[in-house]
């Protein structure tokens, strides 16, 4: 099991390689020449890099370090941007990067005839959620999938084994903070033009979703009273409990989340998914590391594990 | 609210108690799997239905192996019961698979797959050739200006436009804030459902717009006009379950 990690300048690769990274994950955002184009997951210019030159530095230094490189294209676009990101794609091959990370599984064929040599890897904003997706997906020509983060351990095991016979491997999160599908959120682009900036999505993290409001509650149509709660409910979402039986399910890569996280949070992170690797019963003391509390239902991604855990004790 | 020259439809979440006369019915789900067409909604779909030549559209949401075990049910059953055919509205890539065996089902695009793309002008040409390879003509769209910006470069492949109104969906999960969340152990959700979302709705502002948690996603109603937007060929009617209270 390798642990992919969020990687946003060329030093970097380093002390994430030595943390424990097999592989980092990064884009390339350059708002000065097209301010409304958004090539990956990230919004923020602080979390990735700034040029393709920079992106073949990355890919010359993991080339040397045995560390992969994947370039992230993996927000879904309009025709006129789709032209651009094959652009970008095309240039992230020429920099030398071990594969691409997309969004929309229309390109597959087309990115599997640029880059036939290359890991072509489908992201979380592309869910697989069952079995015939998979053989979509390997059919179109994807080599590696991230699997929904909502979905049970059990389910992650039994997609796995599925993509194993189709020559696909699997990814899953180790740590996110959202409860909606990825894929389907438009929570916060919304949210920006609601508030009439749309320039926040630009800046530094934005979680609108994670900000408790007043939700007024009804049942049958009859008000119950207000409430207060986020959209997303602000879990921590930590899995690390989960790692031996991800491992033991055959899924490939862990991905530690958080491009626009400063570079010791994401160390902390990659070193304390290579602990709880070695060591399979440090989770819950890894986890009051990690968040400064003890293993609850809120915070446990896969709340069976904590389940069993609860009933064992 | 029949868009000029266009159909009107309405989407039916439970056995009716009163007379319908809708040009097509819509059944089943665009966000949760366990909201599927109920087996006593197929029943009365095959033996009650007033007219029973009503067109017919089963919306399907994102789907685990389960889900998509239950669909193949329904899809078998709706094969015998419409031999000459009906839609499904595809939200899941994999739901798209498994509608290979079932010759019956016409595939529709879903609001959430093609809403992946709704914060730009035009789809991408490399999704429309996908829906023409997938032999689907019809596509669903989440937002006024979506349809908008996108009906003439969807006419101009021969694709027809759906509107579902008057609502706009904005997110969804599978932890549940309607089956617990509003009443218990919100985490439990995956594994347990308590069909809170038959009773409990929630609503919130933000910037001036309510939003509506109903079932397990958010919503939200359609910004401008009071009325359902002209450029689509279908207005889909739904008033989400149960009704909502009145947002401003």
């Amino acid at each position: 099991m390798k642990i992919a990690a969020p990687l946003r300048a060329p030093d970097e690769l380093e002390p994430l390689a030595r943390a424990g990274a097999g592989e980092v994950f990064c884009g390339v955002l350059d708002l000065g020449a097209r301010p409304d184009y958004f090539p990956n997951g990230r919004s923020q210019p602080s979390a990735n890099l700034a040029s393709f030159r920079e992106l073949e530095q990355v890919a010359a230094l993991g080339r040397a370090r045995g560390v992969a490189v994947m370039f992230c294209a993996n927000a879904p676009q309009g025709r006129v941007q789709t032209g651009w990101l094959k652009d970008d794609i095309l240039r992230a091959c020429a920099a030398g990067v071990s594969g691409i990370v997309l969004a929309d599984h229309c390109l597959l064929p087309w990115a599997a005839r640029q880059a036939p040599g290359l890991t072509l890897a489908m992201g979380t904003l592309s869910p697989a959620l069952n079995r015939p997706t998979l053989d979509l997906l390997a059919g179109c020509g994807a080599k590696r999938v991230v699997l929904e983060r909502l979905l049970t351990l059990a389910e992650i095991a039994g997609l796995t084994a599925h993509a194993r016979g189709l020559g696909l491997k699997t990814e899953v999160l180790i740590a996110t903070a959202c409860v909606h599908i990825n894929a389907f959120c438009h929570y916060h682009q919304l949210h920006a033009r609601w508030e009439g900036d749309l320039q926040a999505l630009t800046r530094g993290p934005y979680a609108p979703c994670r900000q408790p409001q007043q939700i007024e509650v009804w049942d049958a149509g009859r008000p119950l009273g207000a409430r207060a709660a986020a959209a997303a409910q602000p879990w921590g979402f930590c899995a690390l409990c989960s790692l031996p039986q991800l491992q033991e399910a055959g899924v490939a890569y862990i991905k530690v989340p958080g491009r626009e996280n400063p570079i010791e949070e994401r160390l902390r992170r990659v070193s304390m998914v290579r602990r709880c690797l070695l060591d399979r019963e440090a989770g819950p003391r890894l986890h009051r590391e990690f968040l400064g509390r003890d293993c609850s239902w809120q915070d446990c991604q896969h709340y069976e594990v904590y389940a069993r855990r609860r009933g064992e004790s | 609210m029949t868009p000029p020259g266009g159909e009107c439809a309405l989407f039916l979440r439970r056995v009716p108690a009163a007379g319908l006369s809708p040009g097509r019915l819509y059944i089943g789900d665009e966000t949760c799997e366990r909201r599927l067409p109920s087996e006593e909604l197929l029943a009365w779909i095959e033996g009650e239905c007033p007219a029973p030549h009503w067109p017919l559209t089963v919306a399907t949401p994102p789907l685990t192996d389960s889900g998509l075990a239950l669909l193949e049910g329904v899809l078998r059953r709706l094969s015998r019961m419409r031999p000459g055919g009906f839609e499904v509205a595809v939200n899941d890539l994999g739901a798209l698979e498994l509608l290979r065996g079932f010759p019956k089902a016409e595939p529709v695009c879903g609001r959430l797959l093609a809403g992946r793309y709704m914060h730009f002008p035009e789809f991408p040409d490399e999704f429309l050739d996908f829906l023409a390879v997938r032999g689907i003509s019809r596509v669903e769209i989440n937002s006024r200006s979506q349809l908008q910006t996108t009906r003439e470069q969807l006419r101009s492949r021969g694709l027809r436009a759906h509107f579902h109104w008057p609502h706009m969906f904005v997110a969804v999960t599978r932890f549940c804030a309607a089956a617990d969340g509003f009443a218990g152990h919100p985490r439990d959700a995956i594994a347990a459902c308590s069909r809170g979302c038959e009773r409990f709705t929630g609503t919130y502002a933000v910037g001036g717009t309510e939003l509506l948690v109903c079932g397990n996603a958010l919503w939200t109603k359609h910004p401008g006009p009071a009325q359902p937007p002209e450029e689509a060929d279908r207005i889909v009617s739904d008033e989400l379950m149960p009704a909502p209270p009145q947002l401003h």
